[in-house]
């Protein structure tokens, strides 16, 4: 997968009527000729204009031998010419960039259920494997591809739009569009860093288009957010995996984290608390504090209850009854709090992780041991397991 | 591209008048059939005028009522003739029963060659 793999794939499933699995295949077989014609004749000077335009023409062989006859899809204007020698075909896709928002959009349309949504985004968009994908959602390999074949199926022959949609329906859909970037934004931070790339650039650019369509205080929110989490994690890159206690603050950009605090500031000055708004604000704490020991963790629990109140699950119970426990409060009474989670957090690794914590303290090894050991059971995600894995060993190193 | 807009809901649902709603009704066909987008569209009678058939070894079973019990049933259609989903989607949340029942938009399998 190359850089501009996005864009090409946007740019062949839009002129073939939404077949995006035709024009993958395309794009490989195109890949496949590259390696040939490349290791030949050398690098020409547009590999993707090369390879677009490569692919466009097995795209249109396809179609021609497609014995069912779908031509009618194709508009014979864009397929004015299938010579191999017309080689300047970097205009065809100059507008790559918005035919990338396009398809993500139509990878985000609410026609198609969210766990096949984020599947298409971090296939198309994030170049990330069906293994990759199943490791990320915690799915099998097998149920990955069939749900992406299924959700392709329907874009094609539903005619979900590959447009960026009109001002008004992006207002309607922006609470939607903001989950989605914060899904694929937290997916490329359990990857590494190298491997993340792509997906954060596009969580990034459809963050900054979505705020220049229709802003919002939560999408304000969700800026200051994801600069705050990304200003910390150039110290966590050298180290791979090391808890928000054990970093080195020094190492965290300061200037960024001014400017996502200042970002935030300006949204609550609408006054329309959102719960992005208390997410940010918790993780600006975190980043302003000096110290992991000098952490506010009045101010943080005080904004967990307010964002229990407007989201009312388990999770941010989780993390109020953890930041109580930062604060000073006995593990035993914690532990009872969040034991109370059982049902609603039963598959869930966090719930096992802060168990193990509290029971370390509470010195009971058996019973941490098991709870280790359903945590890591239930977590795909590497940065994550990492975390886990040396919380353990530390904890072993420290009896 | 064709999109049928099935239209399902609660028939023993009383919603104030008949009249009021078939106004309604009336007012939504000649506005999607002045944008061009109707292709056609009825209401159905009440489903215990419905009829089920089956074709099992050459046998015909037929049934009284509709081929399945449900919540909402199945009362008229209307045929779009639409770009994509959105638009008929556009047109489908205007059907005056998807206040309260539920709308099913399916894109019609082409059948030319």
């Amino acid at each position: 997968m190359n850089d501009e793999s996005p864009q090409i794939i946007a740019y062949l499933s839009k002129q073939c009527g939404g077949d995006i699995a035709s024009a993958e295949d395309a794009l490989q077989e195109a890949t496949l000729q590259a390696h040939e014609h490349w290791a030949e004749n050398g690098l020409p000077e547009k590999p993707a204009a090369w390879l677009c335009h490569v692919a466009r023409c097995r795209l249109l062989d396809k179609l021609r031998q497609d014995s069912r006859g779908r031509l009618h899809f194709i508009d014979a204007q864009l397929f004015p010419s299938d010579s191999i020698s017309e080689l300047d075909v970097s205009a065809d896709y100059s507008d790559g960039d918005d035919q990338r928002l396009a398809l993500i959009f139509c990878c985000c349309h609410p026609a198609i259920d969210e766990t096949s949504q984020l599947a298409l985004l971090l296939q198309l968009i994030g170049g990330l494997t069906y293994r990759d994908i199943a490791n990320q959602l915690l799915l099998s390999a097998d149920v990955v591809q069939r749900r992406l074949s299924r959700a392709k199926k329907k874009i094609k022959e539903a005619k979900v739009p590959f447009e960026v949609p009109e001002q008004e329906q992006l207002y309607s859909r922006q609470g939607h569009i903001r989950s989605m970037i914060y899904l694929m934004f937290n997916h490329s931070m359990e990857m590494s860093v190298e491997q993340a790339k792509p997906l954060l650039r596009q969580s990034i650019d459809l963050l900054l288009l979505l705020r220049k369509t229709v802003d919002s205080p939560e999408s304000m929110a969700l800026q200051a957010l994801l600069m705050s989490v990304m200003a910390r994690r150039t110290a966590e890159a050298c180290e791979f995996g090391l808890a928000l206690s054990e970093q080195d603050r020094s190492q965290w950009d300061r200037v960024a984290i001014k400017q996502a605090d200042n970002l935030l500031q300006q949204a609550l000055r609408f006054q329309q608390l959102g719960p992005l708004q208390l997410q940010a604000a918790i993780h600006l704490l975190h980043s302003q504090s000096p110290s992991w020991e000098e952490t506010d963790w009045q101010q943080i629990i005080s904004l967990y209850d307010l964002l229990i109140k407007m989201q009312p699950s388990a999770l941010p119970r989780l993390n109020k009854y953890m930041a109580q426990f930062y604060s000073g409060v006995g593990a035993k009474e914690i532990l009872d709090k969040v034991s109370s989670l059982m049902p609603e957090l039963e598959n869930y690794s966090a719930f096992y992780g802060a168990k193990m914590i509290l029971l370390l303290e509470l010195a009971d090894l058996s019973s941490a041991d098991e709870a280790y050991q359903q945590a890591l059971a239930l977590e795909a995600a590497p940065r994550q397991r990492e975390l886990l894995i040396q919380n353990w060993q530390k904890a072993q190193l420290n009896r | 591209m064709q999109y049928i807009a099935l239209i399902y809901s609660d028939e023993t649902f009383d919603d104030g008048p008949i009249e009021e709603l078939l106004a309604e009704y009336q007012e939504f066909t000649d506005k999607v059939t002045a944008a061009g987008v109707m292709r056609g569209g009825d209401a159905l009678e009440l489903t215990n005028t419905a009829t089920t058939v089956r074709m099992r070894d050459g046998e015909l079973l037929l049934s009284d009522g509709p081929f399945a019990e449900t919540k909402e049933q199945l009362g008229g259609y209307y045929l779009f003739e639409c770009a994509d989903l959105d638009e008929a989607v556009y047109w489908a949340k205007q059907i005056p029963s998807a206040k309260y029942g539920s709308i099913e938009v399916r894109p019609i399998m082409p059948t030319d060659g």
